[in-house]
């Protein structure tokens, strides 16, 4: 009976075409179109070394200078971030086309990014730039009232952009905001899982479907039914979730070395996405469209608070109410993937682990007494 | 006398609305038991308590002399039901659908495979094998639902108004088929607001309204319990108040309904009726056209029973 249930589980998870687009197809677009749209920051050098930028001084912008000065002298004898000359049009221009100058600045009342050599050299002046446009307001506002914050002012900006640098060339761990994108895409896959289990539970809920009666007359018990339909669900998901993580790693994301690690999660991850579903599927006052709707807004809305879609919700969450990211599995999962890469240990990865069965368990039992509390008054 | 399934005194309340009142039935191993009523009768309510389904608020129930209960495994065994709804997979093919429900009853793998295969054949689905229920026009898909509810050969069978929404040719094969498995020994319980469906093949027939029985028995016995014995219809234009007063004299006549030129005319038993109609008619000189002799049916018995029509 359990292999009987278990096998024609199978089958329509297979065939369940919603379900495959939505955790395997929509992932999979959505992860190649973002490595796509983020360039080639894993094929170029991740070391950071010091950039040269010729400057066309069009105009002379005694900010702008000031800035470029701080960047280009090191702390403490470190490498220094810029180094910077200052040439006319023509020669910047040939010299980064040659290769001397990794970009051209062009200084007047507003700064503009001239030609860059690569892409991830492109990303650093460029936010040096934008940093300084956005800061040159409020820069205007700090002379007129109090000249002498100026400098304050600069060295804030010089910091911020320092930091960046350095956020953009950390080499072994991965910890770069796009990567975490790709996390975030794997929790989501894992957490769409709940709509075919959301349709199975529906099918299984005596209350919410003419096939829950059918099968509540059976001479087979429900919860053998339901405990086999999920192992269906499960393995099925989880196969998802392994080609998500190879697809990925096949395009070129850097998802770390750790790649095999990575599987329990996804397996858990699986479980609690699937869990959702069946939580959400057996209630029984909810409509079917009703229950799709929670479905999909509970799913996305904590792969958004994952940062799925910006990046700082997870962090701004983790200083203001931490609990929410203690019990958000998108965000369990891809702090398990960011702690797998980053740290020696694997404290918080089993912290997650554990953290995310017990969701799953929880949502699976609440589910049970519901569908055995079906045979009420309302079918 | 063995019972399939006895019901006594059921009582079940949605809220305020009171569904089944103090309902009781008896249905005998190997009969088909017709329950007649109108739609929101209580039907469905009374199936879906004998089978556990629901949750009743008083009463009774045994099946197969069991008591019945969400976990009488060995008493489901024995049940197959047939849904008002279509209730199927549509990721799964005919024979899959087929497959998995008698799966669920079955499950040496032989023996299944021979009754998928009846089941099939049974609702004339062999060319649809592969089809999935998408696929499948209203007439088929139904088969495909009887076949899911039969396929494990139960020994007592509820359908719930089974040819709803079913064109006139797949309905006859539907009853047809109904018949077959009575006469292959499976005591059948057949729900329907359809008097005529319930007339052809029931043997015994539990008329119900508003949640109560309100009469049962043979076609015939059901007849038998009204006055109304035989009405007759004719179009006779211009009768006067006189001339309905002396029919209403004639024998047996115990109503007379002229709406200028239909004249009904009911009467509570006798033979050669027509005849003596027509006499009086010819004796007056009264020209008539159109005579029509009527039995009545269950409508009639409902009708006298609870003042209105049993169609809605
Ligand atoms: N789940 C329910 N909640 C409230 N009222 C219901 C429910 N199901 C049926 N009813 C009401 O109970 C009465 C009997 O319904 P039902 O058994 O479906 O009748 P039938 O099958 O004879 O058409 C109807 O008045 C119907 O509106
Ligand atoms: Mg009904």
């Amino acid at each position: 009976m359990f292999i009987h249930n278990f096998k024609y589980a199978f089958k329509q998870m297979i065939r369940n075409k919603a379900a495959i687009i939505w955790t395997l197809i929509f992932p999979l677009a959505l992860g190649s179109i973002m490595f796509l749209a983020f360039g080639n920051i894993y094929d170029s050098d991740h070391v950071f070394h010091t950039l040269n930028v010729a400057v066309v001084r069009d105009e002379e912008n005694i900010y702008f200078e000031y800035l470029l000065d701080e960047l280009s002298t090191g702390d403490d004898g470190s490498e220094t971030l810029l180094n910077v000359e200052f040439l006319d049009r023509e020669n910047a221009e040939k010299g980064t086309v040659n290769g001397d100058y990794d970009a051209v600045i062009y200084e007047g009342r507003e700064i503009t990014l001239g030609v860059t050599k690569s892409d991830i050299q492109q990303e650093i002046v460029r936010s040096i730039v934008e940093q300084y446009n956005k800061t040159v307001s409020m820069i205007g506002d700090v002379a007129k009232s109090n000249p002498a914050g100026i400098p304050a002012v600069i060295s804030t900006l010089s910091d911020s952009v320092r930091g960046y640098a350095s956020q953009e060339t950390t080499t072994d761990g991965n910890t770069d905001m796009y990567t975490n994108y790709f996390y975030a895409i794997i929790a989501m896959s894992c957490l769409f899982g709940a709509y075919a289990a959301c349709d199975f539970s529906e099918k299984l809920a005596l209350a919410a479907s003419e096939l829950g009666k059918r099968r509540s007359i059976a001479r087979c018990s429900k919860g053998l039914q339901a405990v086999s339909s999920f192992f269906a669900m499960w393995i099925v998901q989880l196969a998802v979730e392994i080609i998500t993580i190879f697809y990925l790693k096949a395009i070129g994301v850097n998802l770390g070395d750790k790649i095999l690690h990575m599987i329990p999660v996804v397996a858990a991850g699986a479980a609690v996405g699937i869990a959702l579903g069946t939580l959400i599927g057996s209630v029984p006052v909810l409509s079917q469209g009703q229950k799709a709707g929670i479905t999909t807004s509970v799913s996305l809305g904590l792969c958004v608070m994952a940062d799925l879609c910006a990046e700082g919700i997870k962090d701004m969450v983790e200083h203001t109410v931490p609990i929410l990211n203690r019990i958000n599995p998108a965000v369990l999962i891809s702090d398990s993937f960011y702690a797998l890469n980053v740290f020696d240990t694997y404290e918080r990865y089993f912290r997650n682990l554990i953290l995310l069965t017990v969701i799953a368990v929880v949502f699976l039992a609440v589910s049970y007494i519901i569908l055995r509390r079906d045979r009420g008054a309302s079918i | 006398m063995k019972y399939a399934v006895e019901v006594n005194n059921l009582v079940k309340r949605y809220k305020e609305l009171l569904a089944l009142d103090h309902f009781s039935l008896a249905i005998k191993e190997g009969e088909i038991f017709g329950l007649l009523g109108p739609n929101g009768s209580g039907k469905t309510t009374t199936i879906n308590c004998i089978l556990s389904l629901l949750n009743f608020d008083k009463g009774e129930i045994r099946v197969f002399g069991e008591e019945m209960s969400p976990s009488a495994y060995d008493i489901k065994k024995n049940i197959g039901v047939v849904f008002q709804n279509v209730a199927v997979f549509d990721e799964l093919t005919v024979y899959e659908n087929i497959d998995y429900f008698c799966g669920l009853y079955i499950s040496d793998k032989k023996l299944r495979r021979e009754y998928v295969e009846d089941a099939v054949r049974f609702v004339g689905l062999e060319d649809y094998r592969k089809f999935h229920p998408k696929k499948l026009s209203g007439g088929l898909l139904r088969r495909l639902n009887i076949a899911c509810g039969i396929a494990h050969k139960p020994k007592l069978i509820f359908f719930d108004e089974p040819t709803v929404a079913v064109d006139p040719q797949s309905r006859n094969r539907i009853l047809e088929g109904i018949q077959e498995l009575n006469r292959a020994g499976a005591t059948i319980v057949y729900t329907s607001h359809y008097m005529e469906e319930v007339e052809q093949i029931c043997d015994r027939i539990l008329i119900m309204d508003k949640g109560r029985s309100i009469a049962i028995g043979t076609n015939e016995e059901l007849k038998q319990m009204i006055k109304n014995k035989e009405k007759i219809t004719l179009e006779v234009p211009s009768l006067t108040k006189d001339n309905l007063a002396e029919i209403h004299q004639i024998k047996h006549v115990y109503d007379v309904e002229y709406d200028d030129p239909f004249l009904a005319i009911t009467f509570d038993g006798g033979t050669n009726n027509v005849v003596h109609i027509v006499n009086y008619l010819e004796e007056r000189r009264l020209v008539f056209s159109g005579v029509h002799s009527q039995l009545p049916t269950l409508n009639d018995v409902f009708l006298e029973i609870t003042g209105k029509e049993l169609r809605d």
